[in-house]
């Protein structure tokens, strides 16, 4: 009984020591005025752990840990192509303490082509992480030696070609639909499971096409034929891009960092500045690189006006191509 | 091809004492997160890739492994003693382990899982050691109707797993199939059944699912007789079954190995499937397909050599082809390319010693496995002792953090509830539980690669039957279905005279 009580004792002692320094710890970095950040904060991110989102997001987690002197926790929420990630963030509080990593096709695809309960306006952008291009590739034996010929056959013969992506309504199916309409060229989609299962369904023949992001598809036995990005892709610096072949496509994948609108400037600012600070930290970097992500850093104001862009866009396209709810 | 000089100098390479150790670890950490409901080898292996980024290559993928391997195994042990699986691909175990648990051997069900386990494991380790590059190859010549054609023939598990009446557990599986449609829709994406709910965008989740109509149904329906108070379990003795009482099963285990290392390598499938198919043509060969679903020897071996092949199996395409086979090589993929090894066709010829080391480490990892598991099931079973009023509330608690801890999701605390409601009126009224869970992991599948296969042969359903592989495994299906209910029939006049 007596040991007990004393162990109790002791235990409470070396809660509150620890608890004094790490309160310590914070006030020393809020130097600034304001104490933020003084408690952990959650960081939602959209997809499963392991996928490449979560291993982008935890590699800034860490690296914003020992900026901001507090811990980054990572809430995974996935489903729905990230569109329950989302909806979960959109309606936490713009304390500070809520970020979300956002993913291109959930932020300003779903909410024209999905029922989903938030915009692209519900949140507002710290900064982009990462971007990749869209690859288009064909099996390796294919005939096809480049997107013009490709697109040759797909005109002579309509509803003939087959083409896959990660899933129905993801960022790939809306180019591969896009890129048929503008060409006026029939195409049909069969979706597979997930971008791994979609570049093997081209390497086993499956399909005709194949169109996925960089990472799942960079060092695959596949014949690629064009990057949607406006410049060539650094993990495949032989493939041209759509616009060098003379079609008119500039689309890409992208993650970024954002929190729910309504939290204060001063906040936002404060994030904006780690997260620049980790896109430019070597080890940070080479981990997304390892990924097959570009490090693709844009500040709050050049991200809002891009995804502004792309979320008109899409929703025309959505629109043009019957994906609409 | 495999060189022995390689083989023998990569073995050299991780038998060091701290490859060792990180590899015990990783099968201890594997063995609390298969065991825990919920938490699946998936899980554990996500949540510790961020440690490896600090470790060396050998030592990473020493813990991750050993997480891969033991996680695979230990969702057996809360199958086996409560009912609840601790991974979708332990469910078929379910049928036979808890029976046999309940009648007094819970130690010799644990003894037989964790053996077939071992043997699966291993073979499979050995498989993909010789075979990756042929295996890796034809498995890319599964295409949309080949899948189809598999989810048909694991829709033909239905018959086997039907105690009772075929057509009650075809209804059931009906009703798993419709849960199943919940989501969104494959082919364009749109909101089906949702009823403007973002969370059902992502459909029923399937181990939340799995709780519910197993473990919650069943503690609901022990609450009816939960005046019997203590639980009758005596000593816990003879783990380990004699050579000769487990020599009779041999073939069913290898049979179990083999089909488990196949379906494991098939990207999108998995060890819920391999376990369900390897324990339902276990039931079919078997000289007494009446003890199944009442504490068999066989099912459980069936079942779980088959899921533990699949790490060998879903290892080989991502070693092969740098497509991986599963959710938790999906994980391992991300691993690998954090520590710089991008997994393709290339990777084998360029760098065979990376990939021995990971089969031996594998192999290692699955003599771990045995020798925790053996001390385990001396322990495991005390567990049974707890008294029922206290037993109960305990499975309700882990049930909800297990099924919160999935997706984060408070939701998916209501999908377990609202499944565990339903699951007992179910099992009241006769129905079949297992049945559901196959519609539920199959619908989606055969919904996909139906449309699929239609939409590339121009809506012809002949090309299910033209191509020789969905061809055969379709003749397959009829000729599984044929057996297993004319087994039924005559165990059933069997029981009548």
């Amino acid at each position: 009984m007596k040991l007990s009580r004393w162990l109790t004792f002791c235990g409470l002692g070396i809660m509150l020591l620890v608890a004094a320094g790490c309160s310590g710890e914070t006030s020393s970095e809020s130097a600034g005025g304001s104490n933020y950040p003084n408690k952990s904060i959650n960081l939602i991110v959209p997809f499963p752990s392991g996928d490449g989102t979560d291993l982008v997001s935890r590699a800034f987690a860490k690296y914003a840990e020992e900026e901001l002197g507090q811990p980054v926790v990572v809430n995974n929420k996935p489903g729905g192509g990230g569109s329950i990630g989302h909806a979960e963030a959109s309606k936490q509080k713009a304390d500070g303490y809520n970020m979300l990593t956002g993913s291109s096709g959930a932020m300003t695809i779903k909410p024209y082509a999905g029922d989903v309960p938030y915009s692209y306006e519900d949140f507002t952008p710290v900064g982009q992480m990462v971007e990749v291009p869209i690859v288009i590739a064909v099996n390796e034996s294919s005939e096809f030696e480049s997107l013009n010929a490709l697109v040759k056959h797909a005109k002579e013969n309509p509803g003939e070609v087959t083409y896959s992506t990660p899933a129905a309504g993801s960022s790939q199916h809306v180019l591969m639909e896009h890129f048929a309409s503008q060409n006026d060229l029939e195409l049909k989609h069969v979706p597979g499971e997930g971008g791994n299962g979609a570049v093997s369904s081209v390497m086993g023949g499956h399909v005709d096409v194949v169109a996925v992001g960089a990472p799942p598809i960079a060092g695959k036995d596949v014949k690629k034929l064009a990057v949607t990005t406006e410049e060539r892709s650094e993990f495949m610096p032989e493939v041209p891009t759509f616009k060098e072949q003379d079609f008119e496509i500039d689309s890409s994948l992208w993650f970024g960092l954002f929190v729910p609108s309504g939290t204060p400037e001063d906040i936002v600012a404060q994030l904006e500045e780690s997260l620049k600070k980790a896109s430019e930290d070597s080890d940070v970097k080479e981990e997304w690189k390892n990924l097959n992500l570009s490090p693709a850093y844009l500040n709050s104001e050049d991200f809002q006006k891009k995804i502004e862009n792309i979320a008109n866009e899409n929703k025309q396209i959505v629109k043009e191509i019957g994906l609409t709810k | 091809m495999a060189n022995l000089e390689q083989l023998i100098s990569a073995l050299a390479t991780v038998a060091t004492p701290l490859t060792i150790a990180w590899i015990f670890l990783g099968v201890v950490i594997g063995i609390l997160f298969g065991a825990a409901p919920g938490l699946t080898a998936t899980t554990g292996v996500a949540i510790f890739t961020p440690v490896t980024f600090y470790l060396p290559f050998q030592v990473s993928m020493a813990l991750l492994l050993g997480i891969f391997a033991g996680g695979f195994y230990a969702g057996s042990i809360p199958a086996i003693l409560i009912k609840t699986p601790g991974a979708p691909g332990n469910a078929a175990t379910i049928l036979d382990g808890y029976p046999m648990a309940q009648s007094g051997k819970p130690g010799q069900a644990l003894g037989y899982s964790v053996i077939a386990s071992w043997f699966g494991g291993t073979l499979s380790a050995f498989i993909l050691m010789l075979l990756a590059p042929t295996v890796g190859a034809f498995t890319l010549k599964f295409g949309p109707p080949e899948y189809f054609a598999l989810g048909i023939l694991g829709l033909a598990c239905v018959a086997g797993v039907s105690e009772g009446s075929l057509l009650k557990g075809a209804a059931g599986a009906l009703f798993g199939m419709i849960l199943a449609t919940i989501g969104m829709d494959p082919i364009a994406g749109l909101s089906r059944f949702t009823f403007g709910s973002t969370y059902l965008m992502g459909g029923v989740a399937l181990i939340p699912a799995l709780i519910g109509l197993f473990a919650v149904s069943e503690v609901l329906s022990k609450t009816e007789i939960v005046s019997e108070g203590f639980g009758k379990l005596g000593k816990v003795k003879n783990v380990l079954p004699k050579f000769k009482e487990f020599w009779i099963y041999k073939w069913t285990m290898l049979k179990g190995a083999l089909m488990g290392s196949f379906i494991g390598a098939l990207p999108g499938t998995g060890p819920t499937i391999a376990s369900w198919i390897s324990y339902n043509e276990a039931k079919r060969a078997s000289k007494q397909s009446d003890k199944f679903g009442k504490g068999s020897e066989e099912g459980i071996i069936a079942s779980e050599s088959a899921n533990n092949a699949v790490t060998g199996g879903a290892l080989l395409p991502l070693l092969t082809l740098g497509i991986p086979g599963d959710t938790v090589t999906a994980v391992l993929l991300g691993a690998l390319m954090i520590k710089g090894v991008t997994p393709g066709p290339t990777l084998i010829t360029d760098n065979y010693s990376l990939v021995a080391e990971i089969l031996w480490i594998l192999v290692i990892a699955n003599v771990f496995l045995l020798i925790v598991g053996i001390l385990g099931s001396k322990l495991f079973p005390k567990l049974l002792k707890t008294p029922m009023p206290i037993m109960l509330p305990l499975i309700i608690v882990m049930c909800v953090t297990g099924g919160y801890a999935v997706n984060n999701s408070v939701f998916d605390v209501k999908v377990i509830m609202f499944l565990g409601v339903l699951g007992f009126f179910f099992m009241k009224f006769g129905f079949p539980i297992p049945p559901i869970v196959l519609g539920l992991v199959l619908g989606p599948i055969i919904e996909k690669n139906l449309i699929g296969s239609l939409v590339t042969s121009d809506m012809n359903p002949l090309i299910f039957v033209t191509r020789p592989i969905s061809g055969t495994i379709l003749a397959l299906t009829v000729l599984f279905v044929y057996f297993i209910t004319k087994q039924g029939k005559s165990n059933s006049d069997a029981g009548a005279s």
